[in-house]
């Protein structure tokens, strides 16, 4: 079993009242550890669906996703949530802060689920929000930031377990050209620093920041290439 | 434990975030257990009103009547008389025996005459059984109950009414059944509601010796007799040896029916409270009732609360919360919204039962089940009616939360 994720045939359907919208139509793909890949297409080609699952968010229908060598499909729902506690790391496009919480708090929120101590996470918190150029802003809310700020905290969220996979869908959808760039460099900084990225997003100067091209159109890969 | 207590911060928090929400969810759970407590209080504090009135009565004190009292009356039973009084006298570990007989009088006055009135005569040893503390002069002594003096010892009321003018009554006469007395005595008033709608207090009794009883009424109304033990827990001893000394005075056979009955306050207050027990328990229920309704309001809220959070479930679930957790994070928020409902509730409860004790002659009871019982109640409320909506919320597929607008 080679590769860091390994995915054969899956395809994943939606119920809409009485019809199925076949999401996925049999995706084969393999990602090694520390690549970089975006994921591109137009909107509604299943980008979202295929990260949901990549992030073991979401379950497929059917087809075989291995997560270094583990048989996803077979996890409990609790084992699915530890999967993604240790393993990944979340960017939303919407970044999906909790509005009361302080960066600081926010960024706590899935070393509490891993369990850690109080002073532990703190120090951790602070440390990766650091990293991220946030020192300043640590108790501020998510209303108190700008759009970048806030995309650097789910950023500092998304590390602080230390997954080794960032999973981004359209990390820079709800910012500006310049903020955007700005994430970029922060992902190019982490997959530097050994990282797994898988980057959906559907503009290609983006894209162009990733080593591996895969492009979705209703639902199949239509292309897999290196930069 | 340690997740717990996050959890519980997490509660908190997202509480304080919605002040005036939890705030009305509150209020249902704090009107139920003020509710509950003021109700409960009250119970406790009516039935120590009531218990402290009939241990007047002696605690450690048995009545022999002709009847047990609550029992059944037509059954034929001889009369209690001087040969029930000799045998008694026999039992060695009672402390006093004292008979007693109960008739009904018109005292009169100077032209005032008050109708109905309860003479008692007994011996001297009367007032050392039921402690009838003496305003003014002396109750009898024993030479004076053997040598039959026509003297008296009467209830306050009794005094207000004959000596309207507050004179000193020691040695003046007063009429009873149209034969003259000297008043010796008068008792300090004792009555409040409920002992002048019973026949507890001595207010309007008048106490004359046995023999001058006996002699003015006749012997038709029998004795009763009081019968006391050193201490409360020689209560039952004495009474059972009174009852082999009254059955072989009369000559029961084994197996017999008692033909006389062995009463004390006890007795009457176990009465009471079996004939009021479902009056309390249907006051009770109707608090209980309150809280029920205020545990619909907080799921509501809760319910509301859910829907309106689903996204942050969303999140929750992708950073790694269990269902567990999102479970009872929400369940402790119900907890805590009725935990605090329910302490500021008890506050109050006891605040207003405070208040009624104040201005009635209810007894003021900090009742520790009331306590108790707000408690278990508000946490099965919370419990009940917050698992549905955090068990919704544990539920949700975390994709479905996270696209939730
Ligand atoms: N929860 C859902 N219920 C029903 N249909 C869905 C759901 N999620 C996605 N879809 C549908 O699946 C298809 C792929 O969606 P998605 O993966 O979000 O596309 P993309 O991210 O590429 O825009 C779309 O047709 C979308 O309408
Ligand atoms: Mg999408």
């Amino acid at each position: 079993m080679s590769g860091l994720i390994k995915l054969a045939g899956v395809t994943k359907d939606y119920k809409l009242g009485k019809t199925l919208v076949p999401a996925l139509r049999g995706i084969d793909l393999t990602i090694d550890k520390a690549e970089y890949i975006s994921i591109m297409g137009p909107s509604g080609s299943g980008k979202s669906t295929m990260l949901n699952i990549l992030g073991m968010l979401d379950t497929p229908t059917s087809g075989s996703y291995f997560f270094r060598g583990t048989d996803v499909t077979e996890l409990s729902d609790s084992q699915l949530a530890t999967a993604r506690n240790r393993e990944v790391g979340f960017v939303f496009q919407t970044f999906n802060l909790l509005p009361r919480a302080t960066a600081l708090g926010n960024v706590e929120l899935p070393l509490i689920y891993s369990g850690a101590g109080r002073k532990e996470r703190k120090e951790r918190a602070k440390q990766v929000l650091e990293m991220v150029g946030l020192a300043d802003r640590m108790n501020h809310r998510p209303n108190e930031l700008s759009g970048g700020q806030r995309q650097r905290v789910a950023m500092a969220r998304a590390l602080v377990t230390n997954p080794g996979i960032i999973l981004a869908d359209e990390p820079t959808g709800n910012l500006d050209s310049k903020t955007g760039e700005e994430i970029m460099s922060l992902l190019d900084e982490l997959w530097e620093k050994g990282n797994t990225i898988i980057l959906v997003t559907h503009e290609g100067f983006i894209a162009k920041h990733a080593k591996r091209r895969v492009e979705l159109l209703d639902g199949h890969i239509s292309l897999d290439t290196k930069v | 434990m340690y997740r717990f207590i996050e959890t519980f911060r997490s509660a908190v928090d997202s509480l304080r975030g919605h002040i005036l929400r939890t705030m009305l969810t509150m209020l249902g759970i704090m009107v139920g257990v003020t509710t509950i407590i003021v109700i409960v209080s009250v119970i406790a504090g009516l039935d120590g009103m009531v218990a402290k009135e009939f241990s007047r009565m002696g605690t450690r004190v048995l009545y022999i009547n002709r009847y047990q009292w609550g029992g059944e009356f037509f059954r034929r039973a001889p009369r209690i008389g001087q040969k029930e009084v000799e045998a008694l006298e026999r039992v060695g570990i009672a402390e006093y025996i004292v008979p007693y007989r109960e008739n009904w009088a018109t005292l009169s006055r100077g032209g005032t005459d008050i109708n109905g009135m309860q003479v008692i005569g007994t011996s001297e040893d009367y007032h050392f059984i039921r402690e009838i503390p003496l305003e003014l002069g002396r109750f009898f002594s024993r030479s004076e109950v053997d040598h039959g003096s026509r003297i008296c010892v009467i209830g306050h009321d009794i005094y207000e009414n004959l000596f309207p003018d507050g004179e000193d009554p020691v040695n003046e006469y007063i009429d009873i059944y149209q034969v003259p007395f000297r008043v010796i005595g008068v008792v300090e008033k004792q009555g409040n509601f409920i002992s002048n709608m019973s026949d507890l207090a001595a207010d309007y009794k008048v106490f004359i010796p046995l023999p001058v009883s006996t002699k003015m009424f006749g012997k038709w109304r029998g004795l009763n007799i009081m019968v006391s033990a050193p201490t409360e827990d020689m209560l039952e001893p004495v009474e059972d040896e009174c009852r082999m000394v009254l059955r072989a005075v009369r000559g029961l056979k084994p197996g017999a029916e008692d033909n006389f009955g062995i009463n004390s306050q006890d007795f009457i207050l176990k009465n009471f409270r079996d004939a009021t027990k479902y009056m309390w328990a249907a006051l009770v229920g109707i608090g209980a009732l309150s809280l029920l309704v205020g545990g619909i309001g907080v799921m509501n809220i809760m319910l509301i609360t859910v829907t309106e959070r689903t996204r942050e479930i969303g999140v929750r679930k992708a950073l790694g919360a269990k269902r567990l957790s999102i479970l009872l994070q929400f369940l402790l928020e119900a907890l805590i919204v009725c935990w605090i409902g329910g302490a500021i509730g008890a506050v109050l409860g006891f605040l207003v039962t405070g208040v009624i004790a104040a201005v009635s002659p209810l007894i003021f009871v900090f009742s520790g089940i009331a306590v108790g019982l707000g408690f278990a109640f508000t946490s099965i409320i919370g419990v009940f009616f917050g698992l549905y909506p955090a068990v919704k919320a544990a539920r949700k597929s975390p994709v479905e939360a996270l696209r939730y607008e």
